[in-house]
């Protein structure tokens, strides 16, 4: 993989914070940010539900493949130079399941409001 | 009564200069391998191989010259191997450490650069048929 673009909720202050903070780190692969559900986002990916992309984190690789919610984090930091080591043992069995319902409940909280 | 002290400082630094050179050949001929694999450049790997040996060679002849002087005659051969032996046991001690330490940078540059390749840790949850992005 050589680029990830990652689709985040522009209109939501935690998920703006969260790309400026990864914008910040370095990285080993280039990271790009997409409004989910902007024009730009429907025309590089006509392939994305893009409803489902504003619900959820998403990051698109260069390669075509899709990661979501936790997993779309896990990339992200796997995509960073500090936190690699650390993506790989969020991505452990024991880990992932934590991480995902911790994912989960933010997003619920998200949308709540 | 002789004093042995100028022949004992000649051998002193005789053997610590051959387990110096010794170590530092091990250290040139195999750490090459290794540095190949961190750098995937053979020049590159090449010369910091040799810029990591002309390190080794200057702290442990430094070590090895500030710590010549013994400080008290010697009187006798018996005197002499023991403050040889002393001498000598700390060199070793010395060239052992710097040797470890030249692994642990040695693995801990391989690690550094295994961790580069490594692929995503978490499987995709869909791929996308065309490859996305420009």
């Amino acid at each position: 993989m050589r680029s990830l673009t990652v689709l985040y909720d522009a209109q939501c202050e935690v998920c703006r914070r969260a790309r400026a903070w990864l914008e910040r780190q370095a990285q080993y692969v280039p990271l790009e940010f997409v409004a989910a559900g902007s024009d730009e986002a429907r025309a590089r990916f006509p392939g994305l539900d893009a409803r489902r992309t504003l619900e959820e984190v998403t990051a698109v690789g260069d390669d075509g493949a899709v990661y979501r919610s936790a997993k779309a984090w896990v990339v992200c930091l796997w995509a960073l130079v500090d936190y690699r080591r650390l993506s790989l043992k969020l991505a452990r069995p024991r880990l992932l399941p934590r991480a995902e319902r911790f994912v989960a409940r933010l997003a619920r909280r998200r949308r709540r409001r | 009564m002789t004093n042995l002290i100028v022949p004992t400082y000649f051998l002193y630094l005789a053997a610590s200069i051959a387990l110096t050179v010794w170590v530092a050949r091990t250290l040139h001929k195999n750490g090459r391998v290794f540095l190949l694999d961190v750098f995937g450049r053979e020049d590159l790997a090449d010369s910091v191989n040799h810029l990591l040996v002309v390190g080794f060679y200057l702290v442990n002849l430094g070590y090895v010259a500030l710590a010549l002087k013994l400080g008290y005659a010697v009187a006798n051969v018996q005197q002499s191997v023991e403050a040889l032996s002393l001498k000598i046991g700390w060199v070793l001690l010395v060239l052992g450490a710097m040797h470890f330490f030249n692994l642990f940078v040695f693995s801990r540059m391989r690690r550094r650069r295994q961790l580069e390749r490594t692929p995503p840790p978490v499987a995709p949850d869909a791929r996308l048929g065309k490859p996305a992005g420009a």
